[in-house]
């Protein structure tokens, strides 16, 4: 058979998956390396509260907002919101993401209805508009953003877009946009370890350290 | 490269452990930091978002510490940091940071940026840069017995006052008692009165306790200016003189900086435990009023509020004590919002009450700390820190705001029951 977007479509399920899920993980295991061999001292003044249960609770508890602080930056507070919420349940509870995941390990758990993945979708990829505008337009924001950022943005809207069109077949030969959003997830895979994107994995250290450095001292986190 | 670059940025290198790696790997960029900080906020200046004071240490882990940042440097895409690098980065480490701890509680991926400061001024101070004040405060304590000068002759002479007051013996150099009391330089100059204060309620509780002559002084520049080295030096004189009089524990007086420096950095820099408890005063207070050895009576009964050192508090972890003891003497109790772990800062801190090049500036950061008390209108602030106490003095003086400032001790001992 002849069909070049059909091509497309197995090398990114074959072996454009298996390079990407390599430097993925590989990417990974990597970074937090480079962050684990690093070590730290032990503290050696006695603890007040107990850090260990501090840092555990914090990696939860620094998810909500500090009181008063959403309305003195609600863009990136709810676009964040929006963008991360919308993005995990299209990633996980869309019907045919789960029966892909159901057929590499053998779990599966019920999917969540089309109405509700588009919504979010939809919503995720305003979310994104709307930090990549905060980004272009606030002071603080703009002075911070770095070519990494927009990177990044772009990354994470391309699944969600190509995956829009391909099941809404919106436009384009539905094979090639199926392949196009494959590629755009690895496109994503290979860039996470080496971008801002590595944060979904090293928040959980940051905030471990944060809450049991102050957990320790028997204060807030 | 000159050899006092290369010592800043050795000291800087060595500094980069496994959570500040963990921090700049996670930062995202949001800028959520800014909000918190009350430099940023009463300036609306974008280069006071807290983790862009922190851009030079930033750039050497990625440089130095990660694979990519290596090959990127090798490629020469990216530059080393220069002396001019770090002259330009002083204003930001040093006078628009006071070390408030705020955004270290704002940062959604959880970056403790408050430590990463202290840890970037490591650097500055090894490479020669940090304010002249602070670095003459050093050298004074280095050489002397406190950061104001020779303070023997005026902690002797403070004492004597207090026990004419009080009629209490204060005893120099008694080993064997419960408690070695040292205190802030600015108690002994400016608020002495927290000697007579203590004198009271330890004799009414049944506390003994002591002042050496060699190391009463609790404040440590060297954990401001951010040299390990000094801080070392100055903690090391408090546990020689406790470990050498034999004391149970060493009271941490009403100073934010002292208790991070000798409670929380003091064993990490000495390299081992004490052989004693560090508690602060207000810790020791609270415990003395649960055992029921603190008795008051009667209460004040103007509008009270409490200002939070953030060392002591938000660093420092506490909270509830001076709120229960303020329950004790303060009928009309009000509390600031965001009063707590979330306080405002009163702007001194960090060392930025005594560098004069950033007055200007700590003076509009102020205006934050100025609405929040603004907000509840006190007849009086209560504080458990001297340093807060004397800029709060200072700065209220300067917006023309007839407000009383106290000392938690001096308002407890004002209320002690002498015959309970």
């Amino acid at each position: 058979m002849n069909n070049p977007a059909f091509d497309l479509l197995m090398w990114a399920r074959g072996p454009g998956f298996d390079i990407a899920l390599a430097i993925f993980i590989g990417g990974i295991v990597l970074r937090l390396t480079e962050i684990i061999i690093l070590g730290r001292k032990k503290d050696m003044a006695p603890a007040k509260g107990n850090g260990f249960l501090q840092g555990l609770k914090t990696i939860f508890s620094r998810s909500v907002p500090r009181k008063g602080l959403i309305k003195f930056a609600p863009v990136t507070y709810l676009g964040g919101y929006i963008f991360h919420l919308g993005f995990f349940i299209a990633f996980f509870f869309f019907a045919p993401h789960i029966a892909l995941i159901q057929d590499a390990f053998g779990i599966s758990w019920p999917a969540a209805g089309r109405v509700i993945i588009e919504s979010v979708t939809a919503l995720a990829v305003l979310a994104v508009v709307a930090l990549t505008y905060s980004r272009l337009t606030d002071p603080v924001r703009k002075s911070l953003t770095t070519f990494d950022d927009y990177l990044v943005l772009l990354l994470s809207v391309l699944p969600l877009i190509t995956g829009y069109v391909a099941v809404n077949k919106l436009f384009g030969d539905p094979t090639m946009m199926l392949a196009v959003h494959l590629l755009s997830v690895e496109a994503l895979m290979i860039a996470f370890p080496f971008t801002k994107l590595m944060h979904a994995v090293s928040f959980v250290f940051a905030r471990y350290y944060n809450g049991s450095i102050q957990g320790r001292k028997g204060a807030e986190s | 490269m000159s050899a006092t670059l290369e010592r800043g940025l050795n000291a800087l290198r060595e500094q980069i452990d496994a959570p500040v790696a963990s921090f700049f790997t996670s930062c995202v960029s949001c800028g959520l930091c800014a909000e918190a900080c009350l430099f940023y906020r009463e300036t609306e200046d974008p280069q006071y978002t807290p983790i862009k004071k922190l851009d030079l240490m930033r750039r050497m882990w990625s440089r130095e510490f990660t694979l990519l940042g290596r090959i990127g440097g090798w490629l020469g895409l990216t530059k080393p940091i220069t002396d001019a690098d770090l002259t330009a980065w002083e204003p930001l480490v040093y006078d628009s940071c006071t070390m408030c701890g705020r955004c270290t509680l704002v940062c959604p991926v959880g970056n403790d940026l408050t430590m990463m400061i202290r840890k970037m001024r490591e650097g500055m101070s090894a490479s020669g840069h940090g304010p002249v004040e602070l670095i003459g405060a050093a050298q004074r304590h280095i050489d002397g017995n406190s950061a104001m000068g020779d303070l023997s002759k005026a902690i002797h002479a403070q004492v004597k006052n207090a026990v004419a007051d009080t009629g209490i013996e204060i005893e120099f150099d008694k080993p064997g008692v419960d408690y070695m009391v040292i205190l802030s330089a600015q108690e002994i100059a400016e608020f002495p009165d927290v000697l007579g204060a203590m004198a009271r309620i330890f004799k009414k509780a049944g506390v003994t306790w002591t002042i050496s002559s060699e190391a009463f002084e609790a404040t440590n520049v060297g954990i401001q200016i951010g040299s390990r080295d000094i801080a070392r030096t100055l903690v090391q004189r408090l546990v020689d003189a406790a470990e050498k009089l034999g004391v149970k524990g060493v009271i941490s007086p009403e100073c934010g900086h002292a208790y991070q420096a000798l409670r929380w950095e003091g064993p990490n820099l000495i390299g081992r435990a004490y052989n004693f408890e560090v508690i602060h005063i207000i810790e020791l207070l609270d415990q003395l009023r649960a055992q029921g050895k603190l008795k008051t009576k009667g209460m004040n009964t103007q509008k009270l509020t409490f200002h939070d050192p953030c060392q002591i508090n938000r660093r420092g972890g506490i909270n509830k004590e001076p709120r229960r003891l303020m329950n004790m003497v303060a009928e009309n109790f009000v509390e600031t919002e965001d009063a707590g772990t979330m306080n405002w800062c009163c702007g001194g801190g960090g060392g930025v009450g005594a560098n004069e090049r950033a007055a200007p500036l700590r003076n509009i950061a102020f205006k934050r700390k100025k609405a929040q008390i603004d907000k509840v209108n006190p007849d009086a602030i209560v504080t458990m820190c001297a340093y807060c106490h004397h800029t709060l003095d200072n700065v209220l003086e300067e917006f023309n705001m007839d407000l009383e400032v106290m000392g938690l001790t001096e308002l407890v001992a004002e209320y002690l029951d002498d015959d309970a």
